[in-house]
């Protein structure tokens, strides 16, 4: 009876030390994602871009009207109305270049602040110590497969962001 | 063989009784369960120095609020909650992570810019709140904005679309895009599983 007792505690105690190494294991992990894939696979980036190209579209089609009036003023040599048109076309493509460099950078602004607090919850939810951010210059050389989390990552930030939490 | 059709039968039966059983639940427990986090029918989204919930108000919701959350008789709470149909609400608050004063104040330059900001919600802001509900794309038929005037650190949006349906039918995704702020579009999505869940309530007076 004793014996059996004693092996009971035995295994229990065994059973206790196997929770509380994976508990250990589970929250010591250290993860690789690949940032660059994580905010170039973001839908709110993709969103975000399909807006700037559709805005771009705009400004293209304004500059090649301003073309064709400019062309078709020319040929009439109508001097005072191609001196007009000239600086109407320089204007508006110093305003395209303008515009489309903020809404980059725009972008990046946006869809950083929104995806540092998303990978935080990724971090706290899965028990990580640490995620290393790779973008393949070097700052991670090398990784075991198994330890790279992207792929999970980019689920996890495109489920938030499409539904809310 | 007999016995053993019945018994998957009964099975069956159980199945779909267990499935189309009503769940009994008080007017305060109703709230707590529309307004759970992580319920379904609230949602949180962080975007930068701003929170934004957005809790999805169904008829019996609003119709038990507007009576305070107290029904004389079921007459009275089924009249109400009919009326409302046809019309999905949202609340969409929004607030700062910082807790320290609502948006509208936060970081303010001055009396124009606060100005500036009032204008953006009690004029503009209704036209960058779009409903997805399927393939339509609708947009509000009732917007209201509630300034704290910073007694609270949140600001609040109540917010309506039209459907073609009395309830919905479909999944419902609001979206946003802060122009003031901002921070991107905000999406909240309302999932057809949550939503089916209300036709298994049955709220107790």
């Amino acid at each position: 009876m004793k014996t059996k007792i004693y092996a009971a505690m035995v295994l229990l105690a065994l059973m206790n030390l196997g929770v509380l190494y994976y508990h250990h294991r589970k929250m010591s992990q250290t993860v690789v994602v690949d940032v660059i894939r994580v905010f170039n696979e973001f839908n709110l980036k993709k969103d975000l871009e399909k807006r700037v190209d559709h805005n771009i579209l705009g400004y293209r089609q304004t500059l090649d009207s301003l073309g064709g009036l400019l062309q078709y003023a020319a040929s009439r040599r109508d001097e005072h109305r191609v001196a007009y048109l000239k600086e109407a076309y320089i204007r508006a493509e110093e305003e395209f270049g303008q515009n489309t460099d903020s809404s980059v950078n725009n972008i990046n602004e946006v869809v950083w602040a929104r995806l540092n607090p998303l990978i935080d919850k990724f971090g706290r939810q899965n028990n990580y110590r640490l995620i290393i951010g790779a973008n393949g210059m070097g700052s991670v050389l090398y990784n075991v497969g198994a330890i790279d989390k992207t792929t999970d990552l980019i689920q996890f930030i495109n489920k938030e962001y499409e539904q809310g939490s | 063989m007999n016995k053993v059709a019945s018994v998957i039968l009964s099975v069956l039966v159980l199945i779909c009784l267990s499935c189309t059983e009503k769940r009994e639940m008080t007017l305060a427990q109703y709230r707590n369960y529309i307004e759970a986090k992580g319920g379904g029918f609230c949602k949180t989204v962080t975007a930068g120095p701003l929170i934004y919930t957005v809790q999805y108000r169904p008829p019996l919701y609003i119709a038990a609020a507007e009576h305070k959350w107290q029904f004389n008789d079921s007459t009275e709470m089924k009249t109400r909650t009919m009326a409302l149909g046809g019309i999905v609400w949202f609340n969409v608050r929004i607030g700062t992570v910082s807790g320290a004063t609502n948006p509208l104040k936060s970081d303010v330059s001055g009396v124009a810019e606060y100005n500036d900001r009032l204008n953006y919600w009690l004029t503009q802001a209704a036209n960058h709140f779009t409903l997805y509900y399927g393939d339509l794309e609708l947009k509000p038929q009732g917007y209201v904005f509630e300034n704290s005037y910073g007694l609270i650190s949140e600001d609040v949006v109540v917010i309506g679309f039209r459907l073609p349906d009395t309830t919905p039918v479909r999944p419902l995704r609001l979206e946003y895009e802060d122009q003031l702020y901002n921070t991107g579009i905000i999406k909240a999505e309302i999932s057809m599983d949550v939503l089916q869940e209300l036709d298994h309530i049955q709220v107790k007076i």
